[in-house]
């Protein structure tokens, strides 16, 4: 019990301590608070749907946060798309290092691109 | 940590402030006003008023508790919603004297009455809690500052 006497007196003597600059602080807050509940109490006391949309809908953008971004790694729908650019992106890098013009086909005469023509469009000539 | 790690922690502790924040607030005013043979008086009013408040904000309490248990760590989403919840907060234990039960009258059959104001004790709490408002946003520009520090930490682990 002496314990707790101690103790008592010592909580007592912060809070005592304290008092001076917590309590003004205290008093702007409960300024501000007040006009929110003011506020709340004229505009917002008919009844709990309000609150009970606001619970609701936070929770669900939350899931739908988190289901995108979970913060280690992107989430698994947002994951698919990441995934397809990132193979897109190594597509493009292997033929920028690759010469494609060695695989065009050329006319055996005048060296002229055929694409899939079997006829040179510039000399004319049969491609057998 | 998984997303679904993220919303199974989200639910833990919204699960947790509905109990803190509603359920037990509830349970002890509707217990204190239920009990017969006590020899005070609620009014009606003053228990409605309680009552209302209590699960109005006790529900937002619990989606901003939501939004922030179930962030990651040291993340910017979490800071603000710990923030808006500190400040939530506030209004929450100011809705205890809003309601009146920060002055409570009790009246004793037959000797008289005796009055409890706690609206002292409130104004302290209110001083400490704007120091935790202090912090929740220099958390914030701390994790804005330092971002990518965080990140790349919290993708090592």
């Amino acid at each position: 019990m002496d314990f707790l006497d101690i103790l008592a007196e010592i909580v007592g003597s912060i809070l005592l301590f304290l008092k001076p600059i917590v309590s003004p602080i205290g008093r702007w807050m409960v300024g501000w608070i007040s006009t929110v509940t003011q506020f709340l109490k004229d505009n917002l006391s008919n009844g709990l749907t309000f609150y009970i949309v606001i619970c609701a809908m936070l929770v669900i953008s939350a899931m739908i946060v988190n289901s995108i971004w979970p913060g280690d790694k992107p989430g698994a729908s947002f994951q698919k798309g990441v995934d397809k650019i990132d193979d897109f992106e190594t597509k493009i890098e292997k033929i920028d290092g690759e010469d494609i013009t060695e695989e065009i086909r050329r006319c055996k005469d005048c060296g002229n691109p055929l694409g899939d023509q079997e006829v040179c469009p510039l000399c004319g000539a049969r491609q057998i | 940590m998984g997303a679904v790690k993220n919303m199974v922690k989200g639910f833990l502790f919204t699960g947790i402030y509905v109990v803190v924040s509603v359920v037990i607030p509830l349970v002890t005013f509707t217990l204190i006003s239920d009990i017969e043979g006590i020899p005070f008086e609620w009014e009606q009013q003053d228990y409605n008023n309680i009552t209302f408040w209590i699960t109005a904000l006790g529900l937002v309490m619990s989606g901003l508790a939501f939004f922030k248990y179930s962030s990651p760590k040291q993340s910017i989403r979490k800071g603000v919603f710990a923030l808006i919840q500190v400040l939530v907060n506030c209004i929450y234990i100011w809705s205890y004297t809003f309601s009146g039960a920060a002055e409570i009258t009790f009246v004793i059959t037959g000797m008289g009455f005796f009055s409890l104001n706690l609206e002292a004790m409130i104004l302290i709490y209110m001083g400490v809690y704007f120091l935790t408002i202090i912090i929740k946003i220099y958390d914030i520009i701390d994790f804005t500052v330092n971002r990518e520090k965080i990140r790349e930490n919290r993708m090592k682990e």
